[in-house]
Formats: structure tokens, sequence, C-alpha cells
């Protein structure tokens, strides 16, 4: 939202009424630093809490390193991994895998459906205006 | 419980809480945003549908200031979370000192030159019910603003004596959203987006 642009349906002889202050150097740069960290926040915050959890789990097994061989280890590994376990990490795996076969088809339907809808919209109204997505309903790469 | 057990369950639980990031962190606000868009295309369609059955032009400016408004919030649906918005505000402080909000100005005249009372109440609840979902948006993304919203429910539910949960949990939304943000700001965003 930060596009800047004048508005299209300014009424004839209205005028700008928002004077800008030149902006300085500090500000633009403090200014930016905040929409970096609105636009990558997410994904950082992310990579932060699983690296996190990389390294408590790195921590636990490095207490286990020189005190049994590979093999050994392996085998008591697989031996131990709980049916619980297994059971939750399946159904977890299957469900995000159906959500993410259904999101694509959900896509691909919008993407059928949008343009005949907007055609037909555009017949009732000559001057429609957009939403702007992409075909599929998603987010333009230089709107993130 | 042995090292080999031992190593087993630090295994799981650096895998589960990885799954759990990433559906918290990448799926779940996928699913969020799309199902915000598909509430707002909704009322967007119903608007033109409303137009199109003769009630109000679509050439109207109070017409066309609201699907403006609407597209923006379409378009900018994914920005719509209290962290996004808090870091987008601090950046408009800093870099921008006159931004005008003309949105609602412009909204106001142009619900003003309508005469039909019933078409001015329909536009006024399309106008609504777009910031309602503005609102839950807003409020269900975030912990804190689930918090001051859960209070703030229970607050008015004492104020309705306990009548109405529906009206005070509406109440509570919109108190929520309005006393932390300017929803002038985001409705003028969203219309400078779509323009």
């Amino acid at each position: 939202m930060a596009d800047r642009r004048k508005h299209k349906e300014r009424q004839p002889g209205e005028t700008d009424k928002s004077p800008r202050q030149p902006k300085s150097a500090a500000r633009w740069f403090i200014g930016n630093v905040f929409s970096l960290v609105r636009r990558h926040g997410n994904f950082a915050m992310a990579c932060l809490l699983i690296g996190y959890c990389v390294n408590r789990a790195s921590t636990g097994v490095e207490a286990f390193a020189g005190r049994r061989s590979l093999a050994d280890l392996k085998f008591g590994l697989f031996a131990n991994v709980t049916v619980v376990f297994t059971i939750s990490i399946t159904l977890s795996g299957l469900s995000i895998g159906l959500y993410l076969r259904e999101r694509g088809n959900h896509r691909r339907t919008r993407e059928r459906l949008a343009a005949r809808i907007k055609e037909l919209e555009i017949k009732i109204d000559p001057n429609r205006t957009s939403s702007k997505l992409t075909s599929e309903g998603l987010t333009r790469r230089d709107d993130i | 419980m042995t090292q080999a057990q031992m190593l087993v369950t630090i295994l799981e639980a650096a895998i589960g809480s990885c799954a759990l990031v990433f559906v918290t962190f990448a799926l779940w606000p996928s699913v969020r945003l799309d199902v915000f868009r598909q509430q707002m295309f909704a009322v967007r369609d119903e608007l033109f549908d409303y137009a199109a059955s003769g009630k109000i032009g679509f050439d109207h400016p109070a017409y066309r200031l609201l699907r403006q408004s609407m597209n923006g919030f379409i378009r900018y649906g994914h920005r719509i979370t209290f962290f996004q918005i808090n870091m987008s505000m601090l950046h408009w402080k800093i870099v921008e000192s006159h931004a005008p909000m003309d949105w609602t100005e412009r909204w106001d005249r142009a619900i003003s030159t309508i005469d039909d009372a019933d078409v001015k109440n329909s536009l006024l609840a399309f106008h609504r019910r777009s910031i309602m979902l503005v609102s839950g948006r807003l409020v269900f993304g975030s912990p804190v603003l689930l918090l001051v919203l859960a209070v703030g429910t229970l607050i008015e539910l004492f104020n309705l004596g306990w009548r109405s949960a529906k009206a005070a949990f509406e109440r509570s939304l919109n108190r929520t959203t309005t006393t932390l943000i300017d929803v002038r700001r985001l409705e003028e965003e969203a219309a400078r987006a779509a323009a």
C-alpha cells in the first residue's frame, strides 16, 4: 500500500493538499529499514525458529557423541521410533499433501473462471476496475 | 530411558517443531489470506450485482470509491496483519510527513449525494461489511489483538446485560481495530493502491 500514485478520481479543480517535505537521508534509511522488516520479518522469524530447533536438537545429539558406534545407534533409533509418532507424522504429512493438492486445484479453477467472469462483467460495466491479482488469484511479485 | 530412546525423543521433537513452524508461518497465513480474499470478492460481487440491478449507477462516485477500496484490500490483503501494519505505519510516519486522507471525505461526500435512503443504507452496509472483514483479518491473526478482543467482548457483554453475544462480539471487534489502528488510513492506502 506504499504505492504513492495520485488518485485517478481527483475532481476537476481539486488540488493536491499535501505538500511533501523533502526527505533527509537518515529518514529515508530508517523508513526503509521498517519497510524491509515488514517485508521479510515473517520469513526471518521462521528461519530463526527453525534454526533454534535444529540447534537445540544438535546440542542434545552432541551429548551422545563417542559413546556409541554409528551402527549400534542406527539400529537403536529405528527400534525406538514410537508408533504414535509414526502415525502422527504420516497423518500430518498426508493432510498437508492433500491440502496442497486441493490448493492447486482451487487455483486452477479460479484461473479458469475468473477470465469468464471478467469478460461478462465488462459487458455490463465497461469501466470495471480490477483487484490486479494474478490470473490464479495470487499476490503479484511487485506487491510483496 | 535408554540412550537410543532419548535420541529418538530429541529427533521427534525437532521434526515436530520444524513442521509446526512451517505450518504456522507458511501454510496457515496462506489459508487465512485466501479466505479473506474470497470473502472480500464475495462482497464485491454482491456490490456489482446490486449496481447491475439498477439501484445505483456503475459510474456513481460512491460505487466507484467502494469498489476501489475493496480492490485495494484484495490486492494488499497479505499486508493486513498487525505486524505488517505497524511496520508500514512506522515507515509512513518516518518517510512521509503529510499523507492526505481524503478517501473518507470523498466517500462521505459521495454518500451524501444519494437521495434514496435504502440505497444509501445498502451502500453503508457494504462498506461496513468490508471493514468487518478487514478487522477480522487483523484481529484473528494476532495473539495480542485476540486477547484484547476476548477481554473487550466480555466487557461489552456486561454492558449489554448478557443479552446479545453477537452484538458484543461485533462491537468489541470494531473497537479493538479502531482503538489500535486508524481504519481510515487503511482505506486511504487501499484506495490509492487500487487507483
